[in-house]
């Protein structure tokens, strides 16, 4: 998705965010339309990435090998 | 023949300066068997092998850098001497190690000793383990089961990972030099936290992650050290001085991943529902903001609220799935019907025909009520209001 330049700790923290804000229900409905949406979008993204991770090895010997050539 | 005769003790006294001259110190290896510890602090145990087996004694005060049990196998070092009220020969030992780890044990006791007094293996000395680490290191032999055990656990867990993997030589004279290696070649990676073992095996399998300088790597990394050598039984040096010790190479990949992929998304599946949930009552707020609408004079506005919340529900519904906003479109149902349902109520509507409306002290003014209760009226048109004042009210039937 277009919001992969935050990391995943920041979108989770934003999801958590939102959830809070919404909570306190001190917003505009316009504001709560707009956050409601960004909450539902990070939601899908969120489990896209948890879901689709796969775990990568990376082998240092063959690295220093590379650095050292 | 008389001559000849010897008491038993004479007897005894000969075979104990045979044995103590003839035979004296001896280094003898065997199996315990039948060790007890006697309240006076001495150790007695029966040495044995298959096909024979000697008494032994362990007097108190004798140190023991391991706790001897029935069954290990050790060597004893002491002197053959006989116990003459039981016409018992057995060795007096003064120095048991275990067999063939005899002087490893030893190196082991003393480097532990040595580093304990340092401070290696003090709790303050302990640097705490990332919860959610991103880049995890795993210092291993690339063959054998540990490697795999680490990799399939974390991946199970928590697959968003990057294993930073330096496979490592875990046995034999290189060992200690390629491990100290890599723990340094990991600071070259911006790594979390470094998984540090091998599987189970012997004494001198496991011997390189009790060497000083693999200790001294361990204490020095900046990166914490979680290791993982051997089995649950197993303690070596690197153990004591890790920031943690992991009983197998499985635990020690649950060690650093605390929080799992499937913790995280129950998490975001139960924030899913906080937003879905809070919506839904701040909807229903808006639902009884509408009804209070209904009730009062400004009709208007009420039917341009409805209208200007309809379309920000029609709004969000387009910008999202279809999947997401069921629960929207159930809603803009019930506004919509709403909307045409206290339409066809609206009192405004007659006015296109030329009706009017009387408006008194902001409300419209009801059959119920009588003109003579007021002194001034509006009465609004569709695109005109007038104020007048009541002169004069007949009341008809």
């Amino acid at each position: 998705m277009k919001n992969n330049k935050k990391s995943f700790e920041e979108q989770l923290t934003r999801l958590e965010e939102i959830v809070e804000i919404l909570d306190k229900g001190e917003i505009q409905l316009e504001d709560m339309v707009n956050i409601y949406e960004e909450g539902m979008i990070l939601t899908k993204v969120l489990r896209e990435f948890l879901n689709k991770a796969e775990m990568k090895v990376i082998e240092i010997n063959k690295m220093m090998e590379e650095e050292q050539v | 023949m008389e001559n000849n005769i010897i008491s038993v003790s004479e007897l005894t006294g000969k075979i104990q300066s045979a044995l103590e001259y003839g035979i004296g110190f001896v280094n003898v290896k065997g199996e315990i068997s039948n060790y007890k510890l006697h309240s006076s602090g001495h150790r007695y145990f029966t040495l044995k092998d298959e096909g024979a087996s000697v008494a032994c004694t362990l007097w108190r005060g004798k140190p023991l850098s391991f706790n001897p049990t029935d069954g290990m196998k050790v060597i004893v070092q002491g002197k053959l001497t006989v116990y003459p009220p039981r016409g018992q020969y057995q060795i007096e030992v003064s120095l048991m190690s275990p067999h063939g780890q005899g002087d490893l044990f030893m190196a082991f006791e003393a480097l532990k000793k040595k580093l304990g007094e340092q401070g290696y293996f003090e709790p303050e000395n302990k640097k705490p383990i990332p919860q959610f680490p991103k880049n995890i290191g795993v210092i291993t032999s690339p063959t054998g089961a540990a490697v795999q055990d680490i990799f399939s656990t974390l991946k199970r867990r928590l697959p968003m990972v990057n294993v930073y993997f330096r496979p490592a030589i875990v046995q034999g004279d290189e060992a200690a030099p390629d491990l100290v290696r890599a723990i340094n070649e990991m600071h070259k990676f911006p790594v979390d936290v470094i998984i540090f073992g091998r599987g189970g095996g012997s004494l001198e399998d496991l011997w390189a992650f009790n060497m000083e300088n693999v200790a001294d790597a361990v204490f020095h990394s900046k990166i914490p050290v979680v290791s993982a050598v051997g089995h649950e039984t197993d303690f070596t040096i690197s153990d004591f001085v890790a920031d943690v010790r992991a009983a197998t190479p499985t635990a020690a990949a649950e060690l650093v991943t605390p929080i799992t992929r499937d913790y995280i998304l129950n998490h975001v599946a139960d924030l899913n529902d906080d937003l879905v949930n809070i919506i839904r009552s701040r909807f229903d707020d808006f639902r009884d903001e509408i009804d209070a609408y209904i009730k009062s004079y400004g009709f208007r506005r009420f039917i341009d609220k409805i209208k200007t919340k309809s379309q920000y529900i029609d709004e969000i519904q387009s910008r999202m799935g279809n999947n997401s906003s069921r629960l929207i479109k159930s809603f803009q149902t019930k506004l919509s019907y709403m909307e045409s349902h206290y339409y066809s109520l609206n009192p405004l509507k007659p006015l296109k025909k030329g009706f009017a409306l009387l408006i008194g002290n902001d409300n419209i003014i009801t059959n119920k009520e009588s003109l003579s209760d007021f002194k001034n009226i509006t009465i609004q048109r569709l695109n005109e209001t007038a104020d007048v004042e009541v002169l004069n009210v007949e009341t008809k039937g």
